[in-house]
């Protein structure tokens, strides 16, 4: 668990956000903003949707801040809305498109080795790499590591047992592994 | 611990969000593992690649938050007058309920205690206005007045509170009662509200000497 580093901010926002406080939510949100917005960017894999979304939960927090009683931290209760915006969204029948970045990294791969020792291939592979994952594989993985919630935290945010975090973890970083060892990408390379 | 339950908590430990036993176990377990030593390495290299591609990654548009506060907006517009007035009043009442029981004993006791004596001086001031104080050989006024009951602070000097009878061209005309409530008969009469009303003002914010003001004719 993360070390107490003394009461969340976060904590008395959503108190104040609850009396309607704007100060208070324009706070939170600046602390979450990015956060959030990377989360769903990778959830949904659609950057306008992604901000949609994460105001989408924004919103949400405003009219539900009444009813948050500290149960749990408010990251988790903040990841658990995005988690759900983002299902609901993907559950909804979508056109096909094809996100600007991943066909610049996709043609990026396919142009010769010389791309490879370019920072923004190094990037394209590892987001290639992570693409290859699973959804529950990849968002464990990215709330492992890019997020830093604890894994109980996880298991809330994604609704199943602890377990199933660990074994979902246990297989991403396997397949992630190799990935990113078939890519000639070590320590040294980032 | 074994070791596979080990290696499953390995990625925490890397991201640095266990609890200070399972970090200790995990920190003597890898002082004789070297297979779980290679791991963290790894894990370390993993963690590092995702967090290069969310760092590096295009963040939100800068106007975002503004769209957010014109949702918001939108939505306390839309939302039904009965909600509005309705959502005050509850917080109140949880405020209310979350002080009476955070409150120590005797502050909720004293509490007790004056709310009962403010209800025992309201239905006193309630009786006199309805059955109003007579007497044959009381004074009288000449004139059709407004009545005011007054009661004056202990502390209030008798200079203090005639100067405040000047200020409203009032005169005691009976009191004080068992409570200490004087009957005032001031020039305005009960038809001139807007005076009556500024006059009471005028007592009421004089809290130096006076305790309670009320129009009771």
């Amino acid at each position: 668990m993360e070390e107490d580093t003394g009461p969340d901010p976060a904590l008395s926002w959503i108190e104040r956000i609850a009396e309607g406080d704007r100060g208070a939510f324009e706070n939170l949100y600046n602390a979450y903003q990015t956060r959030l917005f990377r989360y769903l960017s990778r959830m949904v894999n659609d950057a306008n949707l992604a901000e949609e979304l994460t105001n989408d939960v924004m919103v949400a927090v405003w009219k539900g801040a009444a009813g948050f009683k500290g149960q749990s931290k408010p990251s988790t209760w903040l990841f658990g809305i995005a988690r759900h915006k983002a299902l609901n969204e993907l559950r909804r029948p979508r056109p096909m498109t094809v996100e600007v970045e991943t066909a610049s990294a996709v043609a990026a791969s396919e142009t010769g080795p010389e791309g490879i020792a370019d920072r923004n291939s190094v990037r394209q592979n590892i987001q290639r790499a992570l693409e290859d994952l699973s959804p529950e594989h990849r968002e464990v993985v990215e709330l492992t590591f890019f997020q830093g919630l604890t894994y109980q935290e996880i298991a809330e945010i994604m609704q199943c047992p602890i377990n199933t975090v660990k074994t979902r973890m246990f297989h991403a970083k396997k397949r992630l592994q190799e990935a990113l060892r078939k890519r000639g990408i070590a320590g040294e390379t980032l | 611990m074994k070791h596979q339950e080990i290696i499953e908590l390995l990625p925490w430990y890397v991201n640095a969000t266990l609890d200070e036993d399972e970090r200790s176990t995990i920190e003597a377990h890898l002082a004789e593992c070297r297979e779980c030593v290679l791991e963290v390495e790894s894990l370390s290299t993993m963690q590092a690649a995702v967090r290069k591609v969310g760092n590096e990654a295009p963040g939100p548009s800068p106007n975002l938050l503004n769209r957010a506060l014109e949702q918001i907006d939108a939505y306390e517009r839309a939302k039904p007058q009965e909600e509005n007035k309705g959502r005050p009043g509850n917080r109140v009442a949880s405020l209310w309920q979350g002080w009476w029981q955070a409150s120590p004993a005797f502050v909720r006791s004293a509490f007790a205690f004056q709310l009962v004596l403010i209800l025992a001086l309201g239905t006193t001031v309630v009786y006199q206005w309805s059955h109003p104080y007579v007497t044959l050989s009381g004074p009288s006024s000449d004139q059709n007045g407004a009545i005011f009951s007054v009661s004056f602070n202990e502390n209030a000097s008798e200079r203090e509170i005639r100067e405040t009878l000047l200020e409203i061209q009032g005169k005691i005309i009976g009191g004080p009662s068992a409570n200490n409530l004087y009957t005032i008969q001031v020039k305005a009469l009960p038809e001139q509200t807007e005076e009556i009303e500024r006059l009471l003002q005028i007592l009421r914010k004089n809290q130096r000497v006076v305790r309670l003001a009320l129009q009771t004719k």
